[in-house]
């Protein structure tokens, strides 16, 4: 077994990508004043609610927002697969991708390693970081802008 | 916790179309999209943006409303 292909499999390793997670351990955000720029603010949670490495999902004003802390940045999509509106965020666990193109002589490598999401519904992949989707480039979730001050974990829409 | 019904996104969706993308943006506020699908030669940028939003759309004004909760089944593969 290829190097690329164990560190793939063992990214999985004993999860499927494709299990959502439960519906009863949504947090719920509270509104703070809006932005100057008149973007709506919300609280999300503290720091220890979004430990670096985890993801969950948080009810924003009324909508589902995934909120992920990888590699000591938080970040926030919307809850939708842009496919078939799948909750793409529900996903039980974060994994990479394999690729193989030209530019690795169509060998596959193993690429975003904790950063990709799997829609639970068809299985599509998101590079969260950028909102990407890695099977059609023209495609893009957006992303709020999520940051922590002091004790809270603030999210601008 | 929450024990209230949420949606994915709290309104109807529909499609905004700029020069570079096709935008699904919720239908009261044009300016809060939530996925762009980008324009090009090989990429029905405008279907696949339509189709987002009746899809969403539907399960929205489902009266069920298990079809817009995170309990809804999945539609079928393929």
């Amino acid at each position: 077994m290829s190097e690329t292909i164990k560190k793939a499999k063992d990214s999985v390793q004993g999860a499927d990508t494709l299990v959502r997670r439960g519906t009863d351990a949504f947090l719920v955000a509270t509104d703070l004043p809006a932005a100057e720029n008149g973007r709506k603010r919300y609280r999300l949670g503290g720091p220890q609610d979004f430990p670096d490495g985890s993801h969950r999902v948080v009810d924003v004003g009324g909508r589902q927002l995934g909120v992920f802390h990888i590699k000591g940045t938080l970040y926030a999509l919307p809850n939708i697969c842009p496919h078939m509106t799948g909750p793409v965020c529900e996903a039980d666990i974060l994994t990479g991708s394999l690729r193989a193109g030209e530019e690795t002589d169509w060998k596959p490598e193993w690429v975003h390693d904790g950063e990709v999401i799997v829609c639970p519904w068809h299985g599509l992949e998101y590079h969260v970081p950028t909102g990407q989707c890695l099977a059609y480039e023209h495609i893009r979730i957006r992303r709020y802008k999520v940051t922590a001050e002091g004790d809270d974990v603030v999210v601008e829409i | 916790m929450s024990a209230r019904p949420s949606r994915q996104v709290n309104d109807r969706l529909r499609v905004r179309e700029e020069d570079e993308a096709y935008f699904v943006v919720l239908e009261n506020d044009d300016a809060d999209w939530v996925v762009a699908f980008g324009k090009a030669p090989d990429f029905a940028a405008r279907e696949w943006a339509t189709n987002m939003a009746e899809s969403y759309n539907e399960r929205y004004d489902d009266p069920r409303m298990d079809a817009v909760k995170m309990s809804a089944p999945p539609p079928p593969r393929g």
